[in-house]
């Protein structure tokens, strides 16, 4: 095989906020070398690259993560296909029944006309052998699907909406050829053709719909690990996940997500397993453990020996799990279901009345099958059914792109009647990214030296820490000294050699667990400091305290003006932290946050959700981190901000991938509009079916009047459905 | 009433032409993407790619 041959990858992107950014990655991806062809499709936020085999998918991710937004490689056949063709044969469908629809309708007009004008007989059969022949294919393979359903429906002995509708366009198809045959001068030629084709048009609308929302399922797939380092023969290579064969040794670095699972054989560290387990606090793991893929790596490289291939893994399994999730129907649907569910024989019923009633009063028999037809096609509950699913499915599509994944319709439901929002702290309500606020230097050294000695034990690791002190030092000016020997203690600090000395960073106990005497003034300025709610990094150097840090995490930009939303919203706020009482003040008054929890473990967390519940109030928590996802299963909504740790999207049924924590404010908004949709289109749905069935009953409604107005029902439902898309915040 | 002799089966095959048309266009999947092409083009023609260095 040739390195040459071309092969295709998929990707799913994430960020493209308009067309125009779908061009712009188009382009880059057109441009890397080795790509044939590059096409990128805006409405599924998908791109599909023809490139040389030699080319890897991680390339290509990181040509489009240059331009700002997220890549995920997949595989195109495996994928796209069934979709695809679903909806192109839909589509053909529609166009043909269109075509026999309208062809149908002028021959009619012609047989109309003729009726005032005196048409020749010979004429007028000839218009009606017409309109039969191009009714014929209408009502079988346009209205295939219809047929599909109601029969395999049948074969489970049950009566779907399909029985109605197919028996509605049967009769009207017997209707139009009786017609024909007696050459009654009534005309219904058209019916068939045209209730086949308005019916399609329906369910083309609503496809459109749903095509968002499976949308939206597919970017929360995203969160998953993207691509791995392979460790072969000849050094380290990036490659897909999905390529990745059991027996692959991968290098993860700290911070990174493990990318499948597998078996550690080299590298000691602690990850965050809380996906597989529930268990949220770091575990320990070395040579021999087993580790699932998805879980973070948290303190040192690792090299893991993958043990089950991606697709098979515990993560796929998840992604299996989110997706039923995101199918689920909301309990107002349920209902809705329900009702629709014994409706479908109710119209049986009444059809069979109209056709013994009609027949008993002495109507012929063009008449009793015309109006038991009219029956049948208008009393289809199909507006019923797309109450609440066309709004789940708008509100699901509007809120991916104000930058949050809907996991469940349900979700969405209970968002809409919450009454409480708890928010941890680091992460969420803050950056999660800490900041060097002010440093105190013991009497003899200098504040630079202080930082420059704690940059440079740090070092390059990911910990918040480190990168909140190599943010200062730079912004200083400072030189970051390269250290030797670094080593990292989880939960109490890094030791390094730093020139020759060696400097310890961490806490308090830390230093005097090593026998570093604390200076009684260092110790009075850290006590200010502390009370000031900021948290404190201890350095020493050469076996001497030297200096400590006051680090702050700062609120995101607009947490006050989300916590202001919400409350205007009638949602209370409330901030539970793990963090000290001082830190979890400072930032609660940043926000705008009243009530505040200090001190609370990942139990205790839960246990204020449940309390909350038990006082009968909806609870949303707001968390990212590690610990929350305990928090976030115990919620009614549990809502995940996603730039932390991707555990916490597994239990989450909302996930916000935009760094506004006003984006929560508008989903809250966002779902009691829905809310207020649904609603509405029930009541839309009910007073239609209400109205409509009587009135056909009575043969006051034709078969094509009796399409038009079902159509209208579904139209009317899914256009109120669809302002969703373009609902702002207040 | 004859010429409709005449108009109703020339409509009919002008319409399948071009119903014939529109079905290969939708096998090929020209309407995959309604929204993409549109910006497509000027985004390709006008703007310096973005080069880093």
């Amino acid at each position: 095989m040739s390195v040459a041959a071309p092969t295709e990858t998929g990707l799913f992107l994430e960020g493209l906020r308009c067309a125009g950014c779908a061009g712009r990655v188009e382009r880059a991806l057109r441009e890397t070398p080795g790509v044939a062809e590059a096409r990128v499709d805006f409405t599924s936020h998908r791109a599909r690259v023809r490139h040389d085999r030699a080319l890897a998918a991680a390339e290509l991710v990181r040509r489009v993560e240059d331009l700002g937004y997220s890549a995920v490689p997949y595989d195109p056949n495996a994928l796209d296909r069934p979709a695809e063709r679903g909806a192109r044969a839909a589509l053909a469908r529609l166009l043909v029944a269109a075509f026999l629809a309208g062809n149908v309708m002028v021959a009619a007009a012609a047989l109309y006309l003729g009726d005032a004008g005196g048409m020749e007989p010979a004429v007028r059969r000839a218009l009606r052998v017409l309109c039969l022949a191009l009714s014929l294919p209408a009502a079988t393979w346009c209205a295939a699907p219809f047929w599909r359903g109601a029969l395999s429906g049948l074969r489970r002995r049950e009566i779907t909406m399909d029985v109605p509708i197919v028996l509605g366009i049967s009769a009207a198809l017997v209707g139009n050829a009786l017609g024909t045959w007696s050459e009654s001068p009534r005309v219904f030629a058209d019916s068939a053709a045209m209730i086949v084709f308005l019916i399609l048009l329906g369910r083309t609308l609503e496809r459109g719909a749903r095509a968002r929302a499976a949308g939206a399922v597919e970017r929360l797939l995203a969160l998953a690990p993207r691509t791995a380092r392979r460790i072969g023969a000849r050094g380290i290579e990036e490659v897909a996940v999905a390529d990745l064969s059991p027996g692959d040794r991968l290098a993860v670095a700290p911070g990174e997500a493990i990318p499948a699972d597998g078996r550690v054989v080299a590298g000691e560290s602690e990850i965050d397993a809380s996906l597989l387990s529930g268990e949220s606090r770091p575990v320990a793991c070395r040579p021999g453990d087993r580790v699932v893929g998805g879980a973070r790596n948290l303190l040192a490289e690792l090299t893991v020996e993958v043990q089950a291939p991606a697709s098979e893994g515990t993560l796929a399994q998840m992604a299996a799990l989110l997706e039923r999730a995101a199918a689920e129907r909301p309990p107002i649907q349920r209902t809705a279901d329900r009702v629709a569910a014994v409706f479908a024989p109710a119209v049986l019923a009444c059809a069979a009345l109209t056709a013994v009633v009609w027949t008993a009063l002495g109507a012929g028999p063009l008449d009793v099958l015309l109006t038991t037809a009219s029956v049948l096609i208008v009393a289809c509950p199909c507006a019923l059914g797309l109450a609440a699913p066309a709004a789940v499915a708008a509100a699901i599509g509007r809120a991916a792109r104000l930058g949050v994944l809907v996991k469940s319709g349900e979700a969405l439901e209970r968002c809409a009647r919450a009454d409480r929002a708890l928010f941890d702290k680091t992460g969420t309500v803050t950056e999660g990214a800490l900041a060097v606020d002010c440093v105190v230097a013991a009497a003899d050294l200098g504040q630079e030296r202080v930082l420059t000695l704690a940059a440079a034990a740090e070092g390059h690791s990911l910990h918040p820490m480190a990168e909140a002190l190599r943010r200062a030092a730079e912004a200083s000016g400072l030189a970051i000294e390269d250290a030797s020997l670094h080593r990292a203690l989880a939960g109490r600090g890094v030791e390094a050699k730093v020139a020759g000395e060696p400097v310890l960073v961490g806490t308090r106990a830390f230093l005097s667990e090593r026998g570093i005497a604390i200076p009684e003034t260092l110790d009075s300025e850290a006590l200010a400091l502390a009370e000031r709610g900021l948290s404190l990094a201890w350095v020493a150097c050469g076996g001497r305290a030297a200096g400590v840090l006051g680090v702050s995490d700062p609120p995101r930009e607009d947490a006050s003006e989300a916590i202001a939303a919400l409350r205007a919203a009638g949602v209370a706020a409330g901030l539970v932290s793990g963090d000290h009482a001082g830190a979890a003040q400072l930032a609660a008054e940043r926000a705008g946050i009243a009530e505040v929890a200090s001190d609370v473990s990942p139990e205790g967390k839960v246990a204020r959700v449940r309390a909350a519940r038990a006082r009968g109030e909806i609870v949303l928590f707001v968390g990212d981190g590690i610990n929350d996802a305990a928090a976030l299963a115990a919620a009614d909504v549990g809502i995940a901000m996603a730039r932390g740790a991707d555990v916490a999207v597994h239990a989450a049924d909302l996930v916000v991938r935009s760094p506004r924590l006003a984006a929560v404010a508008d989903v809250v908004a966002l779902s009691r509009a829905t809310l207020r949709r649904i609603r509405e289109n029930l009541a839309l749905a009910l007073l239609y079916n209400a109205a409509a069935i009587p009135l056909a009953m009575a043969g006051w409604i034709e078969p094509l009047t009796a399409a038009a107005a079902m159509g209208l029902s579904s139209l009317a439902v899914t256009g109120n459905a669809v302002r969703l898309l373009r609902w702002r915040a207040r | 009433m004859s010429f409709l002799a005449l108009t109703i089966p020339v409509g009919l095959v002008l319409g399948a032409g071009l119903l014939a048309f529109v079905l290969r266009a939708v096998r090929e999947g020209a309407f995959d993407d309604i929204e993409g092409p549109a910006q497509r083009h000027h985004l390709d023609d006008d703007r310096a790619p973005e080069r880093e260095g």
